[in-house]
Order: structure tokens, then C-alpha cells, then sequence
């Protein structure tokens, strides 16, 4: 026995001096790529509900990759190639990914994570490896908070649509009771915090504060016990199905006369498909790109090479990051003595912090210096209205205030 | 040899001693003690929620103790029909039929099928009421057929083992049958269109009239609410839940005719009580098995169809929860009994509407309430509160 | 025998339709088998075609070729015909709406139109082919059917594989081995002492050949090391330590030189193994896995599969004639080399692989953790992902700045404060609460029959579940949000050495972490299982009342056996949440439970094979993301079929 003992712990020392030999990375701080500019692509494909969100994100990289498909570096061009891996909405999928595109020195930099608990996950080990992540869909608005040094991402945060929704609730609205309900995600919780933070900031009261199950059908005796501290609006921070069921059974628990607004979450086809006629008269908001001409030809480019419309909301977000990735390759690259590219990733890195004033398909962006992109960007109010989703407002974030332009309603 | 301890003289020694013995049942068996502990936990935050507090009106008032009953109903009813299945089978086999719950869920996809092409073809919109018995009855058969299929292929195999191997099993079937529907049919959820159901003209005359105010056909009976005071309070009454109420109602009865009054009723209870000596009588027992598994089908479809005609939702994994709420109402009202199962249904499904509000829990651990009820039920009386009507079970 | 040709026919078409209606055909778009040539969706629908006509001629007894390849024709006629059927009914209806994933099987799987009559023809005749295999010798056909699975098995993850060793990486490991067995043989030396010590001093001749030849330009751009596209991994030590790569190879030829004298199971074992390094190896040298690999993968294994039926039996007489003392080395040097490899494993497999294996480790803890109680005792622990669960939050909890250790509800990243442990500090608690947990749990469920017990462990796990999720926990566990910026753990011997400090951030690092928890694991498992205590509990196992009258103290069986199981699946937690560097309530459902029973039952009860079927179900989805959707259909079908077939003492006791 002991001496089992013994060999083990000598051939573990030894297997631990292998280890530390081989993992140095190769050439941690920097891309060599010989022929292709390889720009990694981390999100949710597979799943039922999920996976048309990831499917558009790709879907927006690759016409952003179709637009622009090779650099020009000193005399040399190279050719643009996405590398995807599926990160399952999940913090271990994201970590996988991670790791499978840490360990390729091709990969110059990463369009993702898709949900926000897997970039979370994600985060420390491409902060460990020096590369940079720029992610078109996590809201969480703690992962800009400063401990991460490779995240950025090019979407409204939950902080932003929040306050947007607390406010458009108070003033325009003229709502002074609400009551708040998310469904059990770190999205949904950490939005209604948001929300509600800012609604009590600005005189209104919670009457209520509650969570449900994602999976859970009947919510009628929670209805009813929100009910009975009548608030004039029921704030759901969470997804299609379950805000549909919450919709509908308003009415049931005599509650149909309370306005029903949710997020980005349910700004989708699949809300109203769910919810049926109880969709009709339902807010949501969602961070919206500016309706122009080039966003216009976007989406026809869109429809034409994929024949239906945007399943999700992220495609413009998806591509303007691929882009945004393309810009800083092109403006830190070099070319080696062989003639392959050379990318030093703290410049690359330090490139995308600090992007001023670049005008995307999704707003204005803005590096806010902690991973913020999109920081002043819009927020659309939306409606249901006769079956579907009519803008009623936007919201403007503007030092810390919120103005709102009205749109006519028909 | 005489090592008896002094008896206490002194009433410090007796305190001692009494205290002395309390700490030694205790450490044999904590349970007791910390079940009355946590009951009396509960019952102080049940106490806090009910009175006033000086100023306020109390958290839970006796108006949504009657609306929430309403709910609890309905649920319970579903759950009633569900724990009819567990404790056929169980009365039966000895086994618990973890599937059962997809046999439900199977039920609920079939009408949808079958609503959904009633919808197409417009019959939905023309015979409502053909379309709903359409749609109960395919869902019936489709539940009926897959609960053959598992008796069958999942539990016939391994009858003659443990019935922890049976359970296991079921957990597996469970499992593919969850999984292959997904794939089958898609993960993401379907809707079930709307139906207008509208009945009884003559009993409610002004009901659902159109336009004009002539055409009167009654109330609404799948989709529709209408406020009604009673008492002083003001409730919103659903007809559906009537609707459901009645189907677990009229099902138990014709399961307990079936039961207690037909011949193959009385094989089924033959084959319940001793399988072996109902086999030496001339029993078919695999005959009667099916048929307790078909029973179940019938039961679980319909509740399916009526669940989702409720939550106008179906997908593959929404037979889970029930499932396991179905089970846990037939151990509530003793498996093996029909009556219990019925009652513990119902009971299950009232306390899963009120017992939260009441005691200030939130919505999230509204689940954890039932799985506490199955633990304890579990633990303390796995027979249920309603012992059944036939002889001793063995094992 | 013409109804047995319809029936199986028409089993064959129900199952294929299924199957189809299930998309299983189109599930791997894009993806090939063999680059360039046959993709996974076309290899599926051949598989399944060949499986038809082999099933229908198998069960018609194909007594003569002609007769085989009817019967095998017939049944592929059905199957296709239904098919066609099937196309035609999605014209008529909108199939889609109740089957969303269906899609045409041939077309999709060609990627071109065919035909109906073509589609026809070709499926007759490949399930004809099926039906010649079904004729064939057995033992002719178990060596065919072996090679050709390995090679689909190789080939659906070639793509990865390949990058994993060069071929002077395979030849120089084999060159060691054989040459030494040949030494052996040549110098006709009977003692296992001596012959380790010939193998090792001809591992040390060569390790030393080839560093010679490195150091001499071999390693260089175009030097003879350097073939193929992928770089020598194992030979490449030579350059950065050249100390390990010698005493690696001493150390393979000390072992390696038994592979002569191995027991039948283990002699074939490593045969296989060392055929797979020579497929990798020339995986390596061409650009993608193309059809030339997978020619070369299905000589090689045909090879082995034909040798060792033959030579594992001498081996194994070999092996008997021993006396117990060198049967006992050479058992510790077989799993001695396994074990070497196992700690080279990261090495070879790069960084995303030992991600693989780490979640591969963590899930094989959980599962021994779940098969002290269920082979043992035979109880069904369904909640086990409750102890899972709490050793995770433990951890993350004593290790973070909150509620606990601060005395501030902080939520995730924040600086530190002096409450807050390490990782090893941390761990012995962790340990203990959740034997703890064990030990309280265990108390009620004495009394309880065997399928009410793991009713109660599943609500138990559920409950877990909920609590973790909810926002009345949130100061403490984090609701939602769980918790987040667990640090790794920090290896300190600064005071023996300045330089020894390392935190275990590479996934190469927390790889040997796993390795050792697992090596504890198991030897706690095993010693247990032969102690007394063991004994007793399979005593309960076979019979719990006749145990009691025997003396046994049952509830104290049940105490040790829950704290241990407990424990140990803290301890899986613990390194689970370390290593994601969170505990999230999301990773914490039914679903972990689940895969750890249906783990450990079809583990059949060995280590080695709850090895292979945890690399098979958690290791494989990593590797080929489309298998992710459909593991817990494999899984649910691996616990019906798995309870059934599986002798255990509890299947026998009395109803």
C-alpha cells in the first residue's frame, strides 16, 4: 500500500512538471495566422427555444464576413473565416468554448458569448489568455462592472433598458404602482432589479416583488396574490412562453384591466402567437437599431440570403461586432517577416476599448471604457397592437436622463 | 445479573432522569420533534399573513381564500385524475408508474393534432362541440395506446423483479418518451387555438348572445369567465373549471362501476388482492393488467386534453410536474385507494393554490412545497390518510 | 419465412421512420465522415440499411447466400417503399406543422435529387449486403463488425483526433514496445524482473536514438521527425525536457515488455489502445480525415481484431503459469502504463480536450460517489445532485466575500475580507457539512422500501433545485445570479521553495486535481467495499430483514454509506464549481442525477466501464455538439435496456 502510494505521488510529480512544461501558451500575446483572419464565433445553436436567437447571430456575422471578405495587411490580403463553436446558452458550454478557441492562435478575436451566464463563465479564461470577446447579447449589466478585461459588448445592458422602462412607466405612462415579476434567470433578475430601483427613484412604490419557474403554466393564485396589492402594471422580465401564460391569465384573476409590460424578451412573433388575443395592448422593450437606409438594405440582404425574416433580435448587433473586429485587425495588424499576419492582442484589445464615434447598423458606438459599446443607444417602447408590434416610443439615455420622442399611434 | 439503575427518589433526580430519557429518544429519532417544529413555524407565519397588522389589512383576506379555492379546485381535479392512474397501478403491480406522467403529456399533443385540424378545416369554428369530443377523443387514444405500449415493453419485462427495478425503468421510459416527442414534434411549445365552447342556453338564457341580443346560446363553457357576487364577494367565475371538476367526478364514478360492479372489474380486484390465487382461479392477469393501464390511459388523456384546453399549452415536457403532483396526491390519499386518490387530489390541489399565500412563501417554492408533502408523505404515511377498503397489502 | 422477410421489414421501416420523422438523418449537416465523401448523415442512413437487412436474414436463419440476400433485399424493399410513401404523404399534407424536424432522408443525406426508382435500388441492394453480413461466420463476422464500428466510431471524430500526435509520436511508442516483447522473446528471458529490465534499457536505446537524431536537425522545418501537418507532441519533450521524454520511454519499455504475458481482457485492451496511437499517428500526417485515414483505420483494426482473437488466449495461459507474486507486477504494470498515459494525457490532447476530460472526471466522481450507495446497498439515490449541488455552493460560498464570511450580502465579485478561505481550507468543511447532510438524510429513509426511497431522494434533489433558484435565498446563495468569482485553487510552498507557488488556472493543472480526487475516490470506494462495512451492506443488499436478524445494524450501514456517498459527491461539486469558476442554479437539475444513475448502472459495476461510458456520454457530446441533443434519449434507453439485461442480486430477490 505504501509504496502504491509512493509510486503514485512520483509519477504525479512528474506528470505535473509535463503539465507546467507543455502549458505556457505557445505565443500568448499574440495571433500568427498564415493565410485567413479567423474570428471565432461563440453562441447558442442547438436547443428549442434558444437556438433561432443563435442561428441570427450567426446569421449576422456571416453577412458581415460575406461583406468583407478579405484584408488588406501591407502587401498581403487575407481571407475572413468564421469559427463556430455552439456554447449552449449555458455557463459550461460557454467555458467550452472558450477553451477551444483559447486554444487556437488563429483565432483573433471572439463574437460572443450568446447568454449571459456563459460569458460570465467564459470571461476568466479569455481574460487569462489575453483575447478579446465582443458580445452581441449579454445584458447582464455586472459584467461590465470592471472585472473583466476581455468583455465588450455591443449591445443596450440590462441597466440601461431598465431605467428606460422605469421611466417610460412613470412619465409617460403615468403609472404609479407597479408590481415586478421575473422568471428565475440571471436576464430576468437582474432587469427587474433595474426597474425597480429606478421606479422607487422616481417617487413610484412596488407593490410587489415575486419570481416564477421557467416551465411553470399557471400562475393564476400568484395573480391573484399580486392582485390583491393592486398595482396598475405587472413588470415581467422574462421570456415568450411564460409572459404569454401571464398575460392570459390576468383576465382570470380579474386582473385584465392591469397594464402587462415585459423586456427584449418577449419582443418576438412567439409572444403573440402564445398569448393569442391576450397579447393585444402589451408593452415590451428592446434596444433598437436606428430605421435607415443602410439598416433597410441590411435586412433585405438578409431576407434574400436566408429566405425569412430575423428569427431574433441580434443580427445587426452580430454583425456590426464582426466588423468592429475587422476594423481593429486592420488598424493593429502586421505583417511577420515570412509574410504572415501579426496581431498583438493588448492592441487589439485596447483598439476596441477605446472606438469613438463609429456608426453601426445597431447605433452609435461608443467605448465607454469598461466594455460598454452601445452605451447612449435607443430603447424602443413597443406595443401590440392588433396583432403586432408597433413602436409607441423611443427613449433616448442621455446623462442619466431619459427623453422620450412619441411615435404616432394608428 | 442485577445491573438495574436506581430508581430516582428525589423529584430533582426524576427531572433529570425524564430529561436524560427525552435526549436519548430524541437522538433515536429526531423526526418527530422537528416535524412539529417546522408545524409550528408554518402556523406562526400562517398567523402573521392572516390577522391585520395594526394599520394594514391583513396579507390574505377570505375573498382570495375563495378564488384561490376555485383554482386549487380545478388543478386538484387534474390531479385527482392522475392519481387515479397511479393507484390502479399500484393496487395492481405494487409498483409506482413514474411514466405516467407522459402518458398525460401524450394525450395533451394528440388533441392538439386533432384541434389543430379541426381549426384548419373550420369545424372547430362550425360544431365546437364536436371539435372538443374530437379532441378528448384522441387524445384518449393516443394515452391509451402509449400506456399500452409501456406496459408492454417497460414494466411486463421486469414484473418479476423489485419493484425499485420498475421505478428505474419507468424513470427511463420516462425519459425517451419526454425526449422522442421533442424530437418528434419540436421542443418549443404549441398553442391550442381557442375554443368556444357554448352550452346550456336554457339554463343561462342571456348568455352569449350576439349582436342583436336574439341569438342566445349560453355560457362559454371551455373559454369563458363571468363575474358573479356572492356572499359579498366578488368572484370571477370560470366555467371550465366546473367543466373539469365534472370530468374527474364522472370518471371516478364510472371507474368505480366499472370496479365494483362489472365482471372485469371484479377480475381487476381479484388480481389486486392475490395475484397468484386469482391466476389458480381461472384469472387472466396479463388481460387485467392491460386493462388497468388502458383505465389509466383513458384517464390520463383526458386530463391532458383538459389541462392544455386550461393552460392552452402543450409541450413535451409538461407532464413532469404534473406527474409527480399526481403521485404525490395518491400517496396524500393512499395509494391503492380510489376514493383517496380522488380526495388527495383535490387536497393537493387546494393547499398547492392557498398554503403559499398564506404563509408568505414565494411563487418559486410554490413546487417546494408539494415535493415536501410527498417526502413527508412518504416518511410518515406511506399508506395515506385514507386507508384502502381492501385487505392487507403485502410489502 | 417469407412473413419473418415482412415482419422484420416492416419493425425495420417503423423504426426508420421514426427515426426520420425524428431528423436524426439530417441532425449532422455539414459534418463528414470521411472529408470529401461520405457524410455523417449518409453514413447513418447506410448503417441503419445494412442494420435492416442483417436483422431480417438473421431472423429468417439466412441458411444460403441467395436466401440471405432475399431476405436482406425484401426487408429493404419495405423500408424503402415506406419511405417513398412517407415523401409522398408530405406533399399531400403539410408534414412539417406536426413534424417539424422531418426531412427526406435520401436527398438530404446525398445532398442531390434522386430519383424515386434510384432511391429504390440502392437501398434493396445495401440491405441485401446486410443480409450477405448476417450469412457470414461468426467469428469472421464479430472481427468484420468490431472494425467496422471502431472505424465509424474514429471516424465521426477524426476531425479532432488527428491533431493529437504526430506519427513519429505513434511509431516511437510502438517501437519501443515491440521491440522490447521481440527482445524478450529473442533473448527467451522467463522472469518478469528481468524482462522490465531488458524493455527498459532498450526504452532508454531508443529514447536516446531519437533524441540524437532531434538534436541532429531531425526536429527541424523538413527534418525526418517532422511528417505530416501535425507537430511531434511526445517527441517534441526532447527539446524541452529531455530528462521526462527518457524516462518516459524507460518507463513504457518496463511495462510495455509484458504485453506478451498479459490476461486475455487486458492483453486485448492494450492492442486496441496501441492500434488507435498508430491511426492517430497517420491521421496526422494527411490534412483532414480523409478516406486514405479511414482505409488505414479499418486495416489496422481488422488487423487487431483478428490477433488478438487468436493470441490472447496464449497470452492468457502465459499469465496463468506465472506464480501469483509476477502475476501481481505485471497486473500493477498494466494498469501502471494506463496510468502513465493517463497522466500524459493533456499533453496530447491540448487544451479544449482537457476541458473534455475534466467534465469527463467530474461527472466519473459523481458517478462512484452514486455507486456507493447503488452497488453496494442497492439503493437508488435520485437526488444525488442535492450533495452535488451543496458541495458546489459550499464551496463557492466559503471561498467568496458574502453574507457568511463578510457579514455583507455582497453579490459575486468584490474584494476580499478576512472571512473569506482558500480553497483548501475551504475543502475539509465542505467535506464534512455535506457527509453531514448525508448522515441526516439517511436517518428517515432507513425504514423505506426501495422505490419509495428513491421517490423521496427525488424530491429531495428537487427541492434542492428550487431552493437554489429562489429569491428568498438570495443574501446567501445568489438566487439567479448564483455565485460567482470562485477563485482556483492556489498551490502555496513558498516557505520550502520561492518559486512553488502555481494557481491551478490551466485546465492542464486542474487535470491532475481531478486525476488525484479520483485516485482517493476510488481507493475509498474499493476499501470500503472490501471492509466489513461492505459486507454488511451487501447483506442488506440481498436481503434487509435477514440481515437485521443477523445482527447488522442497518441504520448505521445506511449512515456510512449516505456520508460517504455524500461526502464524495460534495467533493465533486466543490471541483466542479472550481473549476466553472461559479456555481450557477442552472447547472443543478434532475438532469445531473439522471446521468450519473444511468452512468453508473450501465457501468456494470466496474470502474473501467463506468470510464468508457462516461467518456462516451459526457466526452463525445463536447466533441461532436449535435449528440448533446440527443444524450438523454440514448440515456433513458440505456436505463431500459441496462435494468433489464443486467444480473445484479436484486433482481433476484423475492418480489
Amino acid at each position: 500500500m505504501c509504496a502504491r502510494l509512493f509510486r503514485f505521488t512520483m509519477l504525479l510529480m512528474a506528470g505535473l512538471l509535463v503539465g507546467c512544461a507543455e502549458f505556457s501558451s505557445p505565443d500568448g500575446g499574440r495571433v500568427i495566422a498564415a493565410n485567413e483572419i479567423v474570428i471565432g464565433l461563440s453562441a447558442a445553436l442547438t436547443g428549442g427555444g434558444i437556438g433561432p436567437l443563435g442561428v441570427d447571430i450567426l446569421r449576422g456575422a456571416e453577412l458581415a464576413v460575406t461583406d468583407r471578405a478579405s484584408l488588406q495587411v501591407g502587401e498581403r490580403t487575407f481571407t475572413v473565416r468564421l469559427e463556430v463553436q455552439d456554447d449552449l446558452c449555458s455557463p459550461e458550454g460557454g467555458q467550452a468554448a472558450a477553451n477551444r478557441f483559447v486554444a487556437d492562435p488563429q483565432i483573433v478575436a471572439v463574437v460572443g458569448p450568446m447568454c449571459s451566464s456563459g460569458c460570465r463563465a467564459a470571461a476568466p479564461i479569455f481574460d487569462a489568455a489575453g483575447y478579446t470577446t465582443v458580445s452581441p447579447s449579454c445584458t447582464n449589466s455586472d459584467l461590465t462592472s470592471g472585472t473583466f478585461q476581455s468583455f465588450n459588448r455591443l449591445v443596450v445592458s440590462d441597466g440601461v433598458q431598465g431605467v428606460v422602462a422605469a421611466e417610460y412607466i412613470y412619465r409617460e405612462l403615468g403609472i404609479t404602482r407597479i408590481a415586478t415579476l421575473h422568471d428565475g434567470s440571471p436576464y430576468g433578475e437582474d432587469l427587474v432589479r433595474v426597474v425597480a430601483a429606478r421606479f422607487e427613484q422616481l417617487g413610484g412604490v412596488v407593490v410587489a416583488q415575486n419570481a416564477i419557474n421557467v416551465g411553470d403554466d399557471d400562475f393564476r393564485a400568484l395573480l391573484e396574490d399580486i392582485g390583491h396589492n393592486t398595482p396598475e402594471l405587472i413588470y415581467f422580465a422574462g421570456f415568450a412562453l411564460e409572459a404569454a401564460r401571464l398575460s392570459e391569465q390576468r383576465a382570470d384573476a380579474r386582473l385584465d384591466r392591469v397594464v402587462f409590460m415585459g423586456a427584449d424578451g418577449i419582443n418576438t412573433q412567439d409572444f403573440i402567437y402564445f398569448a393569442g388575443p391576450a397579447a393585444d395592448g402589451v408593452y415590451a422593450s428592446a434596444s433598437i437599431p436606428v430605421r435607415d437606409q443602410s439598416l433597410d438594405r441590411f435586412l433585405a440582404g438578409y431576407v434574400e440570403a436566408y429566405g425569412e425574416n430575423p428569427p431574433g433580435p441580434y443580427h445587426a448587433n452580430a454583425y456590426d461586432a464582426t466588423q468592429l473586429i475587422l476594423d481593429a485587425v486592420e488598424s493593429t495588424a502586421t505583417l511577420s517577416t515570412d509574410g504572415s499576419l501579426l496581431v498583438d492582442r493588448a492592441a487589439l484589445a485596447a483598439y476596441i476599448r477605446g472606438v469613438r464615434n463609429r456608426q453601426g447598423l445597431s447605433g452609435a458606438i461608443n467605448a465607454a471604457g469598461n466594455g460598454e459599446l452601445l452605451g447612449a443607444a435607443d430603447v424602443a417602447i413597443v406595443r401590440v397592437i392588433d396583432g403586432e408590434y408597433r413602436q409607441v416610443a423611443v427613449g433616448r439615455v442621455r446623462d442619466n436622463s431619459v427623453l422620450f420622442a412619441r411615435m404616432e399611434t394608428p | 445479573m442485577n445491573d438495574q439503575p436506581e430508581a430516582p427518589v428525589t423529584p430533582r433526580q426524576m427531572e433529570v432522569d425524564l430529561l436524560s430519557r427525552a435526549w436519548k429518544e430524541f437522538v433515536r429519532n429526531p423526526l418527530p420533534v422537528i416535524a412539529w417544529l417546522i408545524f409550528l413555524v408554518l402556523i406562526f407565519l400562517m398567523l402573521r399573513n392572516l390577522l391585520p397588522q395594526g394599520q394594514q389589512p391583513a396579507s390574505y383576506s377570505p375573498e382570495q381564500f375563495l378564488r384561490q379555492l376555485l383554482f386549487g379546485l380545478a388543478q386538484g381535479s387534474i390531479y385527482a385524475m392522475l392519481a387515479l392512474g397511479y393507484t390502479m397501478v399500484y393496487s395492481v403491480l405494487s409498483i409506482i408508474h413514474f411514466a405516467h406522467g407522459e402518458v398525460f403529456m401524450a394525450g395533451a399533443y394528440a388533441g392538439f393534432f386533432a384541434l389543430s385540424a379541426a381549426a384548419q378545416s373550420g369545424l372547430l369554428a362550425s360544431d365546437p362541440f364536436l371539435s372538443v369530443l374530437l379532441t378528448l377523443a384522441s387524445g384518449i387514444g393516443v394515452a391509451i395506446l402509449l400506456a399500452l405500449l409501456m406496459e408492454r415493453f417497460v414494466y411486463r419485462p421486469v414484473r418479476e423483479s423489485p419493484p425499485v427495478v420498475s421505478l428505474i425503468v419507468a424513470v427511463g421510459a420516462s425519459l425517451v418518451v419526454q425526449q422522442a416527442f421533442a424530437r418528434l414534434f419540436g421542443a418549443t411549445a404549441r398553442r391550442y387555438p381557442t375554443v368556444n365552447l357554448l352550452a346550456f342556453p336554457w339554463l343561462f338564457p342571456n348568455f352569449g348572445c350576439d349582436s342583436t341580443g336574439a341569438d342566445c346560446r349560453g355560457i362559454d363553457l371551455i373559454s369563458g369567465r363571468y363575474d358573479v357576487s356572492f356572499l359579498g364577494f366578488n368572484l370571477r367565475l370560470l366555467p371550465i373549471h366546473a367543466v373539469v371538476f365534472a370530468a374527474a367526478l364522472i370518471f371516478m364514478l364510472i371507474l368505480w362501476f366499472y370496479v365494483a360492479r362489472t365482471s372485469a372489474g371484479r377480475a381487476l380486484r381479484a388480481v389486486a388482492e392475490d395475484r397468484a390465487v386469482a391466476v389458480l382461479m381461472g384469472v387472466d392477469a396479463n388481460r387485467a393488467i392491460v386493462r388497468i393501464f388502458a383505465l389509466g390511459g383513458v384517464l390520463a388523456g383526458a386530463a391532458g386534453v383538459l389541462y392544455a384546453f386550461y393552460n392552452h399549452q402543450v409541450s413535451p415536457f409538461v407532464g413532469f410536474l404534473p406527474g409527480v403532483k399526481g403521485l404525490t396526491a395518491a400517496m396524500l390519499g393512499g395509494i391503492g385507494s380510489v376514493p383517496g386518490a380522488v380526495l388527495g387530489g383535490l387536497l393537493l390541489g387546494i393547499v398547492e393554490a392557498i398554503v403559499p399565500s398564506v404563509l408568505g412563501m414565494s411563487a418559486q417554492l410554490k413546487d417546494v412545497l408539494v415535493f415536501g408533502i410527498l417526502v413527508l408523505v412518504l416518511l410518515f404515511r406511506p399508506g395515506g390518510f385514507f386507508r384502502e377498503i381492501t385487505a392487507e397489502k403485502r410489502g | 419465412m417469407l412473413r419473418t422477410t415482412i415482419t422484420a421489414g416492416l419493425f425495420a421501416l417503423a423504426l426508420v421512420t421514426l427515426l426520420t420523422l425524428m431528423g436524426v438523418f439530417q441532425s449532422f449537416a455539414g459534418r463528414d465522415l470521411i472529408a470529401g465523401f461520405l457524410s455523417v448523415n449518409l453514413a447513418l442512413l447506410i448503417v441503419s440499411v445494412i442494420g435492416t437487412g442483417y436483422w431480417a436474414a438473421w431472423r429468417g436463419g439466412a441458411s444460403s447466400i441467395p436466401l440471405a440476400l432475399a431476405q436482406g433485399g425484401g426487408a429493404g424493399l419495405i423500408v424503402s417503399i415506406g419511405l417513398l410513401a412517407l415523401e409522398l404523404l408530405e406533399r399531400a399534407i403539410d408534414l412539417h406543422f406536426v413534424f417539424p424536424n422531418y426531412a427526406r432522408p435520401l436527398m438530404t443525406a446525398l445532398e442531390i435529387d434522386v430519383t424515386p426508382l434510384t432511391s429504390l435500388l440502392l437501398v434493396v441492394l445495401i440491405a441485401a449486403f446486410g443480409g450477405w453480413l448476417a450469412h457470414t461466420m461468426p467469428s469472421r463476422r464479430s472481427i468484420v463488425l468490431t472494425a467496422l464500428l471502431l472505424t465509424l466510431l474514429f471516424s465521426f471524430v477524426g476531425e479532432r483526433l488527428r491533431t493529437m500526435l504526430a506519427l513519429v509520436d505513434a511509431l516511437t511508442v510502438l517501437a519501443v514496445i515491440l521491440s522490447g516483447a521481440l527482445l524478450v522473446d529473442a533473448l527467451d528471458v522467463h522472469r518478469v524482473g528481468t524482462s522490465m529490465l531488458v524493455g527498459a534499457l532498450n526504452g532508454a536505446a531508443i529514447a536516446v536514438a531519437v533524441a540524437l537524431v532531434a538534436r541532429g536537425g531531425g526536429l527541424s522545418p523538413g527534418g525526418i521527425l517532422r511528417s505530416g501537418h501535425v507537430e511531434p507532441v511526445f517527441v517534441g519533450l526532447v527539446v524541452s525536457s529531455p530528462t521526462v521524454f527518457v524516462l518516459a520511454l524507460v518507463l513504457v519499455g518496463a511495462l510495455g515488455s509484458l504485453i506478451r504475458s498479459l490476461p486475455g481482457r487486458s492483453y486485448t485492451v492494450l492492442h486496441y489502445g496501441l492500434a488507435m496511437i498508430l491511426v492517430i499517428g497517420f491521421a496526422a500526417t494527411q490534412s483532414r480525415w480523409s478516406g486514405w485515414s479511414a482505409l488505414v483505420t479499418l486495416v489496422v483494426f481488422l488487423a487487431v481484431a483478428w490477433y488478438t482473437s487468436r493470441q490472447s488466449s496464449v497470452s492468457d495461459a502465459r499469465y496463468d503459469r506465472f506464480d501469483s507474486g509476477s502475476q501481481r507486477v505485471v497486473r500493477v504494470a498494466f494498469y501502471g502504463l494506463t496510468f502513465l498515459g493517463l497522466l500524459t494525457l493533456p499533453l496530447f490532447v491540448g487544451q479544449f480536450g482537457t476541458n473534455t476530460l475534466n467534465l469527463v472526471g467530474l461527472y466519473l466522481l459523481l458517478s462512484i460517489a452514486l455507486r456507493i450507495v447503488l452497488d453496494n446497498i442497492g439503493l437508488f439515490n435520485l437526488g444525488i445532485v442535492a450533495f452535488f449541488a451543496l458541495g458546489a455552493y459550499l464551496l463557492g460560498i466559503l471561498t467568496t466575500p458574502n453574507l457568511l464570511t463578510c457579514g455583507v450580502a455582497v453579490p459575486g465579485i468584490a474584494q476580499g475580507c478576512s472571512g473569506v478561505m482558500t480553497f483548501w481550507q475551504a475543502l475539509p468543511l465542505t467535506l464534512i457539512v455535506s457527509g453531514l447532510f448525508g448522515a441526516v438524510t439517511a436517518l428517515p429513509l432507513v425504514r423505506l422500501r426501495g422505490d419509495y426511497l428513491a421517490v423521496a431522494t427525488f424530491a429531495i434533489g428537487e427541492m434542492a433545485r428550487l431552493v437554489l433558484r429562489a429569491d428568498d435565498f438570495r443574501p446567501l446563495l445568489g438566487s439567479a445570479q448564483g455565485i460567482a468569482g470562485i477563485p482556483r485553487p492556489f498551490i502555496d510552498l513558498r516557505i520550502i521553495n520561492p518559486a512553488w507557488q502555481l494557481r491551478l488556472d490551466q485546465e492542464g493543472e486542474f487535470y491532475y486535481l481531478i486525476l488525484l480526487a479520483i485516485i482517493l475516490t476510488v481507493m475509498i470506494s474499493s476499501r470500503l467495499r472490501n471492509s466489513r462495512i461492505g459486507r454488511a451492506w451487501r447483506a442488506i443488499r440481498a436481503d434487509k430483514r435477514a440481515a437485521q436478524t443477523l445482527g447488522i445494524d442497518i441504520r448505521h450501514s445506511y449512515v456510512v454509506a449516505f456520508t460517504t456517498s455524500a461526502a464524495l459527491a460534495g467533493l465533486a461539486g466543490a471541483l466542479f464549481a472550481v473549476h466553472l469558476y461559479g456555481a450557477y442554479p442552472d447547472s443543478f437539475t434532475f438532469q445531473v442525477s439522471i446521468v450519473a444513475l444511468g452512468l453508473v448502472v450501465t457501468g456494470l459495476g466496474r470502474i473501467m466501464t463506468l470510464g468508457i461510458a462516461t467518456l462516451a456520454l459526457i466526452g463525445l457530446p463536447e466533441f461532436v455538439r449535435e449528440l448533446a441533443d440527443y444524450r438523454l434519449l440514448i440515456l433513458g434507453i440505456a436505463l431500459i435496456i441496462a435494468m433489464r439485461f443486467v444480473t445484479r442480486p436484486w433482481r433476484s430477490a423475492a418480489g
